[in-house]
């Protein structure tokens, strides 16, 4: 009983460290039950819990612009404000064409509550704790990326390890390996970034991405169920501004190359992003009763 | 995704350095050893415990190993952390960091010569 409890607290974590540890963690719990006292046991892990949870998915939080190696802080600072910007406009804007904003009061209520809905975006913001140094060192048959000053073994990548280059303009490069963990992100601000840019482009094809593709991330669990909530429980008059501004976010995600892979369900996201159109639903139905 | 500084290195992460200077350790080994150097002051959560393992693995500082340092606890489910050359510098240096600080403390009187 109580390692199924332990089970289900371990569901908090995020999944990425949970399908790595949890076999493990839960192999520790049981050899502490075999010796200690449940009650210091599980004091001892929900207190951990408290702390280790929220880090752990601030840690491992979905990043597609900013992966495995952290931004600088002026692309995570643009980043962050050009989608807070895009976010808030296109919620306004919306509540305010739909005339259903009948006080002013309720045009933040939409923006505040499209922002739960968004709120992914605004991890971009988090990457600015992270700053580092780059230094990216551009040989003939290797290119090799450090952060000075953090201790961090150097990332080395080869002629053969690249098979693609992305670029995203005005925010860097990821270079693509056959081993997704290997791959490498490089914020355009490093000063060597052109070479580098130059030397991988021989290696591997390019691909170009505009800046405003890829910015929206699907809901997840919490962020959806405070849509659900919200939709189902705001006055009919905002929550159907509300679930309208979400419907534009959405049809406007469509309109972006991201939003045609989700919607051949080819993208992992595809799910995620039929469900952000619950709270839609659920404002769709109230209205029809 | 962003990743936690270890520079300096946060007392969670050194003490799981430290626990792993004289071997090789599964997790519940590690968390073991460090209550019981510490007088139970240190306790880590599990949580704690293999966050800041993802951490330095990532780092290099620890690498996983198949070997079974303990063959009492062996077990194949279990998996066993081992030190890494570049862990045992940064550990050296961290120990390095604090000696100077306690050498400091001792010359500005804040610690008596007893304490250390």
């Amino acid at each position: 009983m109580s390692e199924r409890l332990y089970s289900l607290l371990l569901r908090l974590y995020p999944r990425a460290f949970r399908e790595r540890y949890s076999a493990e963690m839960r192999q520790v719990f049981r050899d502490r039950l075999r010796h200690e006292a449940p009650l210091r046991v599980w004091t001892d892990v929900l207190g951990d819990a408290l702390v280790s949870i929220p880090r752990q998915h601030f840690i491992s939080g979905p990043h597609p612009y900013f992966p495995p190696l952290a931004a600088p802080l002026h692309a995570a600072v643009q980043a962050m404000l050009i989608r807070a910007f895009v976010a808030s406009t296109i919620c306004a804007i919306s509540a305010a064409a739909m005339s259903v904003a009948r006080s002013f009061w309720s045009v933040p209520v939409f923006v505040i509550a499209s922002g739960v809905l968004l709120r992914t975006l605004w991890k971009a913001g988090c990457m600015s704790r992270a700053i580092r140094t780059y230094v990216a060192e551009v040989g003939d048959d290797s290119v090799t990326v450090s952060c000075a000053g953090l201790g961090m073994a150097p990332v080395t990548l080869r002629r053969a390890d690249v098979t693609a280059v992305h670029v995203f303009v005005k925010t860097g490069l990821r270079v693509q390996t056959a081993d997704p963990s290997r791959d490498l992100w490089v914020p355009e601000n490093v000063p060597s970034y052109a070479d580098l840019k130059a030397r991988l482009s021989e290696w591997a094809p390019v691909t170009v991405t505009p800046w405003w593709q890829g910015m929206w991330q699907p809901p997840d669990g919490v962020g959806l169920a405070v849509s659900c909530a919200l939709a189902l429980l705001l006055p009919m008059s905002f929550a159907s501004g509300y679930a309208a501004g979400s419907v534009l976010v959405l049809v406007w995600v469509i309109a972006q190359g991201d939003g045609k892979r989700l919607l051949t369900w080819t993208d992992p996201r595809s799910r995620r992003f039929a469900l952000s159109l619950l709270p839609a639903a659920i404002v769709l139905v109230r209205w029809m009763l | 995704m962003p990743r936690r500084s270890l520079d300096p290195l946060p007392a969670a992460a050194f003490h799981i350095l430290l626990a792993l200077a004289d071997g090789d350790k599964h997790g519940y080994a590690i968390m073991r050893e460090v209550a019981e150097v510490t007088d139970n002051k240190v306790r880590l959560g599990p949580g704690t415990l293999y966050g800041s393992i993802q951490t330095l693995l990532d780092a290099g500082y620890v690498e996983e190993t198949d070997e079974r340092a303990d063959p009492e606890v062996g077990d194949a489910r279990r998996r066993y952390y081992r030190l890494s050359s570049v862990g045992r510098t940064a550990l050296k240096a961290e120990a390095q960091r604090m000696a100077d600080l306690v050498r400091l403390a001792k010359s500005r009187k804040v610690l008596k010569a007893a304490h250390v």
